[in-house]
């Protein structure tokens, strides 16, 4: 494989954003990574993948205004690329021709 | 809140993620906060040593090979004008029998300043947004001093006449790495985005 992996937690965060929409920065996108998997999310982490994905050309950013309820700092809003679009599609592609044709994964035995 | 808000600003973690954490903090407990916030203070120093590598190895040499070699020197040039007079009074006050390890809080007390003061240069002069250097620098300075103090910590076992100076000695290097990491989280605060 030509292209870098994406690992299963940036796989999470990108189809978070993409849940998210418009208003994707960190809170929302942790909250529904919470919602999905029913486990708590570490902020830090969140943008440490969030990081690497921009680094990747897969997400791009820009910042928001500084708010009170911040304590004055701003927000840091994600959005998915084209290229991190294809991305997903190609993962999830890959994904659904590996799950295919596995008995252990539709309850039977093997 | 403002004291994890001071840490996480002095310790370089990104203005959007202490914002996240300010706002999320006011609906959830303490200990999330406290778990968000030392996570990341941790993926901040982890970032920075995994992608200024130079910058952590010029903080850690400067720190390890300079500051700490000077430092021991003055402090023990400035000791050898006290020892004397230390000695008469502690005789004087009549704890003779416990001198060694009086001795040896005290040393560790006067050493507090200097310490601060190379964990505030080593920050300085690595350059970095983050105190990974002085983090590091501690780290290594834990990792070697553990097979002493473990055969202290022996000693006292089998001894327990050696107590006082396990005890003084785990203070000993408490004091110090708080004191190089209070140096660090002192010194100048970057902006980061």
């Amino acid at each position: 494989m030509s292209r870098e992996a994406l690992g299963n937690f940036e796989l999470m965060v990108l189809l978070a954003i993409l849940r998210v929409g418009e208003d994707a920065y960190g809170v929302p996108i942790a909250r529904e990574l919470e919602a999905s998997s029913g486990r708590d999310v570490l902020l830090g982490s969140v943008y440490a993948a969030l990081d690497r994905l921009e680094a990747k050309g897969l997400v791009s950013s820009r910042i928001g205004d500084p708010t009170s309820e911040r304590g004055g700092r701003a927000k840091k809003y994600f959005k998915v690329t084209a290229k991190g679009l294809r991305e997903i599609r190609e993962t999830q592609r890959t994904l659904v021709r590996l799950w295919r044709r596995l008995p252990e994964l539709q309850g039977r035995t093997a | 809140m403002n004291i994890a808000r001071w840490v996480m600003e002095r310790c370089g973690v990104a203005q959007p993620v202490v914002g996240d954490i300010v706002e999320e903090a006011v609906r959830r407990s303490s200990l999330w906060h406290w778990k968000q916030v030392g996570w990341a203070v941790w993926c901040a120093l982890l970032s920075d040593a995994t992608s200024h590598p130079v910058i952590l190895i010029r903080g850690i040499a400067i720190g390890w090979f300079l500051l700490l070699p000077i430092s021991q020197v003055v402090f023990e040039w400035f000791w050898s004008a006290l020892n004397l007079r230390w000695i008469l009074f502690v005789v004087h006050i009549g704890l003779r029998q416990h001198l060694n390890p009086l001795t040896g809080l005290l040393r560790i007390l006067l050493a507090i300043p200097l310490w601060i003061a190379v964990g505030w240069l080593v920050r300085r002069a690595s350059g970095s947004s983050t105190p990974a250097a002085v983090v590091t620098v501690i780290g290594l300075q834990c990792a070697l001093a553990v097979p002493g103090y473990a055969h202290l910590v022996f000693n006292a076992i089998e001894q327990p006449r050696f107590l006082p100076y396990a005890i003084v000695n785990g203070i000993g290097l408490i004091v110090v790495s708080a004191s190089l990491l209070t140096g660090a989280l002192w010194s100048r605060t970057y902006a980061t985005q």
